[in-house]
């Protein structure tokens, strides 16, 4: 939209240079000339005006915060994974107590003052429970992330740049891989190595090989036919300094932002394995095995299930939006 | 398509484009009739309440039957200039005048509705970058069409029937067929004719062309301002954009320069180009004048290498094929020969697609050719190891057209040149950075560059830094690949200087690619002018330019832009 001025209306400050010149302006230093060959009027404005291009480097930027960026979602989402990490780190500061702690005189406690998330059949504090959980739940999903992230860059790089055949073998297995959903291939590993923390992180990983891996191969196409790949092999580089220095770099950055957003959607695989009890096995704090033991008491203390719940969608939530938002800074900008 | 229908079009384009440089079809500017079509007052735009302005103060009116030239180089203005005058200057920009009047319509504050009968009806807009700006999943003939469909009543059949001859109008082969090829089937000047023929599809009163030759060949750009001067009538006018003055001082009656945002000299063509007086267009001129030489048979300096020295490059017998989507095999050099002397400079010259840029990937060992040998100081490519050539490509560095993309991204200015001294041997510490301060000042810039990212310098400072880079493991031979295609006219002068200048110092060989044959001459011993992947005519740079024997040089050598009017008198 174009935002135009009212007739006769006010001309945005500062946008009347000093050094306007018209027909009407005459100079001391340069004497106004006209030539006025068929009704065109001619002008020159002072030669101390505008000067001659030097070769003077431009003040740098300063970079500002401006409140018009301000986005509440993105302050809560940081707040959040804040919340988690500190969760996950020392969960002794966020809550006392020991989430294995059972007291059968405690069980079935409705969200009080005392046990502000109620406690669950055990009789344990589900607040507790859900903060000593998130080291579980992050560790899962970030493991599982940087598993994926170095197979499928591997893949993809093993494809991208190595020979043609290579490629079409690493990329026909990938097209296999990729026939099937994530969470299939997720249970399928785990039905051949059993059940297990390891195993359901390896098996997540896995199940997300093929989409970095296409991705890495992409961008290493992409990257090495670049003419500052090119400059460097003129420059006499060897082929595994270019790949180090210049193609792993740059190709790795945008799986890496794929990979960030993809932690979320770990975290909640993660969660699925434990809720059909092939992850890990009670009675660790899991928010999954959580919401899985909660489904039997649904009725009777729903937030056995609604808690859990409620924590794993805003971890997920959380952790993409900042993906999202690393993602949308890395976008149109090279630096 | 045939390539040969392809080039008896060319031919018979840059015929006319021949006659329209000689016989000069500018009509007499007589008094003009009535008041002017568009009046500019006192404009003035910022993008932001807080930004800086980047127009002020500016004023031109232009009458009917006139051309006007904005000049000036890039980030002047010009462009927004000219696209406030369709009322797209930007989403946040803030527009401001005293008088902005198209055909008496006052346009401030006009409703967005009202602006949209003026664009591609009253006014026709010609961008830039004609790929870009035509939809790539439509046809060429529903893209013109849709402006008729807007603007007219007249029904689908007549549109097509239009549409036919609005190309042929703009002197696109045949019509019919062409309306129902999509963009990318269609080389570049084809694309920028049916961008043009979208343009005028309704008669509109002013035409407004953004740079409208600057992405095309020497060749191709003489015939699209030969069309551009076939278009004007008494009774419409024209507004022509460009950073270079050879482009419009055959097109325009009145030309404003403009710098940083203000007209600094606003008048008729020939008194402007004649008797400048501000210090910039000054320079432009002078800039123009260097880039674009047209002395012919002026021998351009004496040769500084010995005729029996042993070569640096000697290419023999060069074929590459690429095989095409359609499984075709399309031989894109063959039988390419030459030998480069120490010191001395051959350019390469040729339109895009004629094989120059693929021989000097074969002659840098970036592709490998099919048949034929390169010997750099004596030994083949193809025989060393891999060690061997990696070590041999010190002595044979490149400089590419578009600088930025030929820097990691990531990478400092330091890192840069880090990186190519590394390679000579230099130990880290302070021997690396004194000789990258020592780079930069060769290229004439300093030590303050060094913690900036290629993508904060400007185009002639990054094409700057890739030279000092090239320099880094002191070569005996550079090859240069358009590059100053990408820059401003008065930038490229600059380079050109500094390269010539470079060679000279250092001793360099170098090979020279370029589509300007003006650009070739100002730097080049010995020319080779390449056409379809062969060799059509190669010699002593002063012999071709005094008699060149092959008429596709002919052709070449018409197309370099000739600025009109200006006198020997200015020197800078």
């Amino acid at each position: 939209m174009l935002t135009t001025t009212l007739p006769n209306g006010p001309v945005p400050p500062g946008s009347h240079g000093p050094t306007v010149s018209g027909p009407a302006r005459t100079d001391e230093s340069t004497p106004f000339r006209t030539h006025p060959p068929a009704g065109a009027t001619r002008f020159t404005l002072t030669q101390a005006a505008v000067a001659v291009p030097t070769a003077a480097p431009a003040p740098a930027v300063k970079r500002r915060f401006h409140w018009r960026s301000f986005r509440p979602g993105l302050l809560l989402a940081s707040l959040f994974v804040i919340l988690l990490i500190v969760a996950a780190t020392v969960p002794g500061w966020l809550v006392p107590g020991d989430p294995l702690q059972s007291n059968a005189r405690q069980a079935f406690r409705e969200p009080s003052l005392s046990h502000i998330f109620g406690t669950d059949e055990n009789g344990r504090d589900v607040f507790v429970r859900i903060v000593y959980g998130a080291r579980t739940s992050l560790f899962v999903g970030i493991s599982a992330s940087v598993v994926s992230l170095v197979m499928g860059v591997t893949v993809g790089l093993l494809a991208g740049l190595g020979h043609r055949y290579l490629d079409s073998t690493l990329m026909r297995g990938v097209d296999v891989l990729l026939a099937f959903p994530d969470i299939l291939l997720a249970l399928l590993i785990i039905t051949f190595w059993g059940p297990g923390v390891i195993n359901a992180l390896v098996a997540i990983g896995v199940a997300s090989i093929p989409r970095y891996a296409r991705l890495a191969r992409a961008q290493a196409h992409l990257v090495s036919r670049s003419s500052y790949v090119e400059a460097a092999t003129a420059l006499g580089q060897s082929r595994f300094t270019i790949i180090v220095r210049h193609i792993l770099p740059n190709a790795i950055k945008p799986v890496l932002v794929l990979a960030l957003i993809g932690i979320g959607g770990k975290i909640s695989q993660g969660a699925g394995l434990s809720f059909l009890g092939l992850g890990i096995p009670p009675p660790t704090p899991e928010w999954g095995a959580m919401l899985s033991t909660g489904r039997e008491y649904l009725i009777n203390a729903p937030w056995l299930t609604i808690i859990p719940g409620l924590a794993l969608t805003f971890t997920v939530l959380s952790v993409s939006t900042l993906g999202r938002e690393v993602m949308r800074r890395s976008e149109g900008k090279s630096a | 398509m045939s390539s040969d229908a392809f080039s008896t079009l060319e031919a018979e384009a840059a015929e006319v484009a021949r006659l329209a440089a000689k016989t000069s079809p500018r009509p007499k500017l007589t008094a003009p009739k009535g008041p002017p079509l568009v009046e500019v007052e006192n404009l003035s735009v910022q993008f932001g309440s807080k930004g800086p302005p980047v127009l002020r103060g500016i004023s031109f009116k232009i009458h009917r039957g006139e051309c006007l030239a904005l000049i000036g180089e890039s980030g002047s203005g010009k462009s927004v200039t000219a696209r406030t005058l369709i009322g797209l200057a930007g989403a946040n920009a803030l527009v401001g005048a005293d008088r902005l009047s198209f055909g008496g319509t006052d346009l401030r504050g006009l409703p967005e509705r009202r602006w949209r009968d003026l664009r591609g009806g009253k006014i026709g807009f010609v961008m830039q970058d004609a790929l870009g700006s035509l939809d790539p999943l439509r046809t060429v003939g529903a893209e013109i069409a849709e402006s008729l469909r807007l603007h007219t009543p007249l029904n689908r059949e007549q549109r097509a029937a239009r549409v036919v001859d609005l190309l042929r109008s703009v002197g696109v082969p045949e019509p019919e067929i062409r309306a129902r090829q999509h963009p990318h089937q269609l080389s570049g000047g084809m694309r920028q004719r049916a961008l043009i023929a979208s343009a005028i599809a309704c008669a509109p009163e002013l035409l407004i062309a953004d740079e409208p030759t600057t992405a095309l060949d020497a060749a191709v750009q003489a015939q699209v301002l030969a069309l551009l001067a076939s278009l004007r009538t008494p009774d419409n006018a024209m507004i022509i954009v460009s950073h270079d003055f050879s482009v419009v001082s055959h097109l325009a009656d009145t030309v404003a320069v403009m710098h940083n945002g203000l007209i600094v000299e606003y008048g008729h063509i020939e008194s402007v180009l004649r008797d400048p007086q501000h210090p910039y267009t000054r320079s432009l001129i002078a800039a123009v004048k260097t880039v674009h030489t047209h002395s012919r048979g002026k021998a351009p300096r004496a040769a500084s290498f010995s005729k029996t020295a042993v070569p640096v490059v000697e290419v023999e017998g060069l074929v590459k094929a690429f095989t095409g989507p359609d499984g075709k095999k399309r031989t894109v050099v063959s039988n390419v020969s030459f030998v480069l002397r120490p010191g001395e400079t051959i350019g390469i010259v040729g339109e895009s697609g004629c094989g120059k840029t693929t021989t000097a990937r074969i002659v840098l060992a970036l592709e490998p050719a099919d048949a034929g040998t390169v010997r750099l100081q004596g030994r083949d490519w193809s025989a060393m190891s891999s060690t061997e050539r990696r070590a041999a490509r010190q002595r044979i560095q490149v400089i590419f057209q578009d600088p930025l993309a030929s820097f990691d991204p990531r990478y400092t200015v330091e890192r840069v040149l880090a990186e190519a001294i590394e390679i000579s041997g230099v130990p880290p510490g302070e021997a690396r950075h004194r000789r990258a301060v020592e780079l930069l000042e060769l290229v004439r810039l300093d030590a303050s560059y060094l913690p900036r990212r290629p993508l904060e310098l400007s185009g002639g400072q990054r094409q700057r830094l890739a030279i000092a880079r090239a320099l880094a493991p002191k070569p005996d031979v550079l090859v240069c690949d358009e590059p100053i295609s990408a820059l401003d006219v008065s930038i490229q002068a600059q380079i050109l200087g500094l390269l010539a200048d470079l060679k000279q110092r250092l001793g360099l060989a170098c090979l020279f690619i370029s589509h300007d044959l003006g650009v070739i001459q100002r730097i080049s011993d010995r020319v080779i002018v390449m056409k379809d992947g062969v060799i059509v005519e190669t010699g002593e740079a002063a012999s071709i330019f005094a008699s060149p024997r092959h008429p596709y040089t002919q052709t070449l050598l018409a197309a370099i832009p000739v600025l009109e009017f200006a006198s020997n008198a200015i020197d800078i």
